[in-house]
């Protein structure tokens, strides 16, 4: 059962919000150890899609399976870790006791073993030293590598981030890609990341899925080397090659 | 969940070696799953044996692993170092060893614990800190009645930067629909006053008296006090989470970077709303009182409806009715202010915002109830 090919199968997604149908009969499998990226115009219903596959929506057709499990019905949230937009690392709590409340909750190791091990998870992510830190006291890319080592607390089999590198400067960047990659290499996590970065987008994958606003269904999936030089949708170069709109239709 | 248990379980044997040492071989999966089974069981094992000289970790049949995993040898390491003996790792399989080259370096940051010193010269420094903190609170609330002050005359003598379409809305939420609430609380203690009143008066044939002492009690005392109470509750608490929650989000600095004042953008229009919604909820909570007087007075106390409106009438002096709607104008100042003032204090996360609005209630009642001792000493020498 666990070692079946894909880990998450989509399947027919059709997502409306009151008569507005966002996503239309979204299909595509992920296999176990892959990096997807999910892609799209702001608005194409990316995050509605990774709330999806992650259960915390319901859509309105079709069904996500997780090692053959539906996340709308079976208990799933023990396999897999989100790093959400805005990060949700709790406020209240220091770094360490973020990271420390999963562990708690799912594991049944004693308190100096898991104040221990969420330590360890920081320094995985580089932030070793900053454990009684509050997050309103660290930057936006130290926000983001504790919200991903959060994500990661459980070892989950699969990671869902929701633009892991967005608002942050080229060098935190390359350093979250990097971590991205060294996470999947190293533990073999399946990865499914929402972003907009095109530099990340060609460092991290082998494999991105498009969506497209117009039609609100998968446009193209392929390489992104493909998608940028070979894509039979000129929307779908435009996007890869940064080309505005408007002077793309002039050329056509 | 039984599958994963199935595929997850590790388990451990041990064997004493020839050389006086004793070897534990773990076999399955060194992972998270495992970790917390194995540090529980594995140095009772090895105490049992009176931690002999060397132990070997022997992780042949282990088939997977992870850094909780590689925490779980570390731990046993160091265990094994305070009694005295050395702990190897042996035949690491390669699924695991490239797993400990990835981790094994990674510890956590271990701060040097420093006892807390039991210094008498701290509760002096304490006393001191908490004498500068007091200050530094008077000092923000000080300028902050400054800074309200300063921006209502500014939008009284530049009408056009008051935001009129936002005082309506706030009058609407916290006036309009506060009538349902303190109408049904003030009916309620309508029937109480009179029933209880009763009790004691109709011994002397004093039931009379009834709408007198509720007219009376409730314009000057008992409605401005009952309605700013439950204002400060509904609409106080509303004002701090709602402030309170912009400033986390920095839509407080992104007014002022656009060249807005906050105070004049957000205190002002509440503080408006708040004085013209209280006195006329106040004169609504004291007709629903009388109202109430008079369904117990008539049905049980067998007053004529005529007598205890001309009991009302007779008991009502214009001067009391000043009063008692002054009081409400300072009560409504009053809970607009601290609303706000704690709603810019909040700093930092969601807990700060519910605290903020925690501490506007208490605040809001606790200067509600000075308010109104002031005003009934300042009433007495008025004349």
């Amino acid at each position: 059962m666990t070692n079946r090919e894909n880990i998450i199968e989509v399947k027919n997604i059709t997502a409306q919000f009151g008569d507005d149908v966002v996503l239309n009969n979204i299909n595509f499998n992920i296999a176990r150890g892959e990096i997807v990226v999910i892609l799209g115009e702001s608005g194409c219903g990316k995050t509605t899609l990774m709330r999806i596959m992650t259960g915390l929506s319901k859509p309105a057709k079709g069904q996500v399976l997780i090692n053959g499990n539906d996340v709308s019905c079976c208990n799933t949230t023990r396999k897999i870790g989100v790093l959400f937009q805005n990060n949700a690392l709790f406020g209240s709590m220091t770094l360490s006791e973020n990271i420390a409340l999963p562990i708690a909750e799912y594991t049944a190791l004693d308190n100096a073993a898991i104040q221990k091990m969420a330590g360890i998870k920081l320094a995985i992510v580089g932030l070793a030293g900053f454990e009684d830190y509050l997050p309103s006291a660290i930057s936006g890319g130290m926000k983001k590598r504790a919200a991903l080592a959060r994500a990661m607390a459980l070892n989950p089999e699969i990671l869902f981030l929701d633009e892991p590198t967005a608002g942050l400067d080229p060098v935190s960047s390359a350093e979250i890609d990097e971590l991205i990659l060294h996470i999947n290499r190293s533990a073999g996590t399946t990865m499914i990341v929402v972003t907009h970065e095109l530099e990340s987008v060609f460092t991290i994958t082998k494999r991105v899925i498009m969506l497209d606003k117009i039609t609100r269904g998968k446009i193209a999936e392929g390489t992104p080397e493909f998608l940028k030089n070979e894509c039979p949708y000129p929307f779908v170069r435009q996007f890869f090659n940064r080309e505005p709109r408007v002077r793309a239709a002039a050329v056509e | 969940m039984p599958e994963q248990k199935t595929n997850a379980e590790a388990d451990f044997s041990t064997t004493v070696d020839a050389d006086g040492g004793m070897t534990v071989l773990i076999s399955g999966w060194l992972t998270i799953h495992s970790a917390a089974a194995l540090l529980t069981k594995i140095p009772g094992a090895i105490e049992k044996e009176g931690f002999p000289q060397p132990i070997r970790l022997d992780l042949t049949d282990v088939t997977r692993a992870d850094d909780y995993g590689v925490f779980v040898t570390r731990e046993l390491k160091t265990l094994a170092a305070l009694h005295g003996s050395d702990l190897q790792v042996i035949n690491m399989p390669d699924v695991v060893e490239s797993v400990f080259a990835l981790y094994g370096h990674i510890s956590p940051h271990e701060a040097p614990y420093t006892p807390p010193a039991l210094n008498p010269a701290a509760i002096i420094t304490d006393i001191g800190g908490a004498a500068v903190l007091g200050m530094r609170k008077i000092d923000a609330t000080v300028s902050f009645i400054g800074m309200v002050v300063f921006a209502a005359g500014h939008a009284l003598l530049h009408p056009g930067s008051f935001r009129l379409s936002d005082t309506i809305e706030l009058i609407k939420r916290g006036g309009v629909d506060a009538i349902p609430v303190v109408g049904l609380i003030s009916l309620i203690t309508g029937l109480i006053m009179a029933f209880v009143a009763s009790v004691e008066l109709s011994k002397y044939g004093g039931n009379i008296y009834i709408p007198s002492l509720i007219a009376f009690g409730m314009v000057l005392e008992i409605g401005p006090m009952l309605t700013a109470v439950v204002i400060a509750g509904r609409t106080g608490s509303a004002y701090a989470a709602e402030i309170g929650t912009m400033q986390i989000s920095e839509e407080v600095d992104a007014l002022s970077s656009m060249g807005f004042d906050p105070i004049l953008f957000l205190t002002v229009p509440r503080l408006a709303a708040m004085l013209i919604a209280m006195p006329i909820l106040t004169v609504l909570c004291v007709v629903f009182a009388i109202l109430g007087g008079l369904i117990v007075s008539v049905t049980m106390l067998h007053v004529m409806p005529a007598a205890y409106i001309q009991g009302v009438m007779d008991a009502l002096f214009i001067d009391d009715i000043t009063w008692g709607l002054a009081k409400s104008g300072i009560f409504a100042i009053l809970i607009a202010m601290i609303g706000c003032l704690r709603g810019f204090q909040v700093r930092g996360g969601a807990a700060s915002v519910g605290n903020a609005a925690t501490s506007a209630v208490v605040s809001c009642i606790f200067m509600i109830i000075l308010a109104d001792s002031i005003v009934a000493i300042i009433r007495i020498y008025w004349g």
